[in-house]
């Protein structure tokens, strides 16, 4: 009579079991594809440590492994964050990057390197605080009631990331040296100089964040039905949501300092998971974390081999993805 | 057949009064007292602060002024896990974002009696049943939320409650949406949840005749202050009614026993 909330455990494993599947198949096809090419057996001798090829695994290790985990890491946080971002407002178009959230972590990134911080963590303590600073501005502007309609928040958003992108033109005029060239690359979503190290202090700061998330994803099910339904049921609301908009700027920003800005992945992932799995936000958690990384790292693997020479920023390939069904939710959710 | 009285009334208000951002009084040093175990009906004319009574005993509103207790202990010093086993809450209406199934929303009614993740073992999932089974909606219970008629939602929203296993029930115009039957078996349902586990049942309606039939007590609210408090026999008299909603009314008794039965009266029945 009850199937859908009696088995939890069963039905979590077999969504883990799934979407890691999927995640090693792309992982997999991430570390393969490249001019200098790498088979199945190549790849595992090179990760196990005994390869035939000393340049295919250099290659292996030092170019597609690092930018493989930093794609995986930063599709991940970016569709938690898409997902946490909705669930509190209880609309299924909020996202970091619509509402600006990306746009003010860019900002505090972009002052980062032009004050020449260090990436770690001068660069991304900067953009953690644009990021609180936007959405600071977007709880003032869209506040309590009206939150809840998609259109007054989807314009402050868009208003937002309007100024966002003002600050950050104005920021880029003011450049002149080869710090310009960074900040243009890094603006439109680059992974090219992924290294182990920036993998592994990414991983450390989000990491956490995906636990501190996962925790509240039962909470995150009161939440969406409202917030005094959630008070009635137990749930500490302010205390909640104060909780999960903090952890997710700060890995959002954490991931945008690294990466640039990545756009509608937020969106894509979070959207498809729910049509296919429901609504139930313990599912919906780790499901994201695992198909966001999946199909960041698919869309890296585009970014990398679609053109004959050099490279197509990966924000670009995801937004082409992503604007495109932004619309047309858009026009659903209208007709409702 | 009335329950016994119990020492420590459910829900306690001395002098309390509320007042919007612009400085707008909508309760004003109300004081009641809910006994435990007894079906318990706000009623008054639009604005007269019945919801904002409400969501003041579920502590959805923070007090602004006079003092709220809740079985003896005063509101302010429940956690929000104890309060929750103590009281649930029946909105007027419930958002429907995301697509939830009926079982699923209902079941998130033991969140208060389950860990940080919900997670819900066989005793929870029997309870879950059974609250289904009494708001009538366990036919419903796959089907989604958001694809069900209002009347159908609340009573989802009823279940949930239940599901709750409070000690107190605040419902909001549950029966505003529901065809006659449903309506009746609402009624029915809360005075049997009150005369089987001694549930305390506070409602706020704008029906006069059901608060007649099955309420214990009436509260008449009027500008946020009390107009009456009492048994429906005493608080729907005709001069009160009239006086508190602004219009002509007709009570006299029901032919089903000794309530009081409150007539509208349409304008092309009154002398010019």
């Amino acid at each position: 009579m009850i199937p859908t909330v009696s088995r939890l455990g069963p039905r979590l494993a077999a969504v883990l079991l799934v979407l890691t599947a999927a995640l090693i198949l792309a992982c997999y096809v991430g570390l393969a594809a490249g001019p200098a090419g790498g088979g199945f057996r190549m790849i595992v001798q090179s990760l196990t440590g005994h390869p035939e090829n000393q340049l295919l695994h250099d290659i292996i290790w030092h170019l597609r492994l690092p930018r493989v985990l930093l794609a995986a890491l930063l599709g991940a946080t970016l569709s938690l964050g898409g997902l946490v971002f909705q669930a509190l407002l209880r609309n299924p178009l909020a996202e970091p990057y619509i509402l600006g959230v990306s746009g003010g972590a860019a900002i505090g990134a972009i002052i980062g390197i032009l004050l020449g911080l260090a990436h770690f963590p001068g660069i991304w303590v900067m953009a953690f605080a644009g990021s609180l600073a936007t959405l600071g501005v977007l709880f003032f502007v869209a506040a309590d009631r009206s939150m809840l309609r998609a259109e007054s928040l989807l314009l402050s958003g868009v208003m937002i990331n309007a100024f966002c992108g003002a600050v950050i033109m104005f920021l880029i005029s003011m450049a002149h040296d080869s710090r310009l060239h960074n900040i243009i690359f890094w603006l439109m979503g680059d992974l090219s100089n992924a290294t182990l190290s920036n993998v592994a202090a990414l991983a450390a700061t989000v990491a956490p964040c995906f636990v501190l998330i996962f925790a509240r994803s039962h909470a995150m099910n009161l939440l969406a039905l409202g917030s005094d339904m959630a008070r009635s049921m137990g749930v500490d609301v302010r205390a909640v949501t104060v909780l999960l908009l903090i952890v997710t700027s700060l890995m959002v920003s954490a991931a945008v300092s690294y990466c640039g800005l990545v756009g509608f992945v937020g969106l894509v992932i979070p959207h498809l998971l729910r049509l296919v799995l429901g609504p139930d936000h313990r599912v919906l958690v780790p499901a994201c974390i695992l198909g966001g990384a999946s199909f960041m790292v698919l869309c890296d693997v585009l970014a990398r081999t679609l053109p004959p020479q050099g490279e197509i920023p990966v924000g670009v390939i995801s937004a082409m993805i992503g604007a495109p069904l932004f619309i047309y939710l858009l026009r659903r959710t209208r007709k409702v | 057949m009335a329950p016994p009285p119990a020492t420590t009334p459910a829900i306690t208000a001395e002098g309390i009064g509320h007042a919007y951002a612009d400085g707008r009084k909508v309760l004003d040093r109300l004081s009641i007292e809910v006994p435990a175990g007894r079906f318990f009906i706000i009623i008054g004319p639009n604005g007269s602060g019945k919801t904002t009574l409400l969501k003041l005993m579920a502590r959805l509103l923070t007090l602004q002024e006079g003092r709220i207790a809740i079985m003896g202990r005063a509101v302010s010093r429940y956690g929000a896990r104890r309060l929750a086993r103590a009281i649930a809450y029946v909105p007027q209406s419930v958002p429907t974002t995301f697509a939830f199934t009926v079982a699923q929303v209902v079941m998130m009614g033991r969140a208060p009696h389950l860990g940080m993740l919900g997670i819900e073992g066989a005793a929870d999932l029997e309870i879950g049943r059974e609250a289904m089974a009494m708001a009538g909606v366990a036919h419903l219970a796959d089907r989604r939320l958001d694809r069900l008629s209002g009347g159908e939602r609340q009573r989802v929203s009823i279940a949930r409650a239940i599901c709750q296993q409070p000690r107190i029930m605040l419902l909001d115009e549950p029966t505003a949406t529901l065809d006659p039957a449903h309506q009746v078996r609402v009624m029915d349902l809360m005075e049997r949840l009150g005369r089987e586990q001694g549930l305390t049942v506070v409602m706020v309606s704008h029906d006069l005749n059901l608060a007649a039939m099955y309420a214990d007590q009436v509260l008449l609210l009027n500008q946020g202050r009390t107009a009456g408090l009492g048994p429906p026999s005493e608080v729907l008299d005709c001069a009160r009614l009239e006086t508190v909603y602004g219009c002509p009314l007709l009570v006299d008794q029901s032919p089903l026993g000794n309530y009081p039965r409150v007539h509208l009266v349409p304008g092309r029945h009154l002398k010019p």
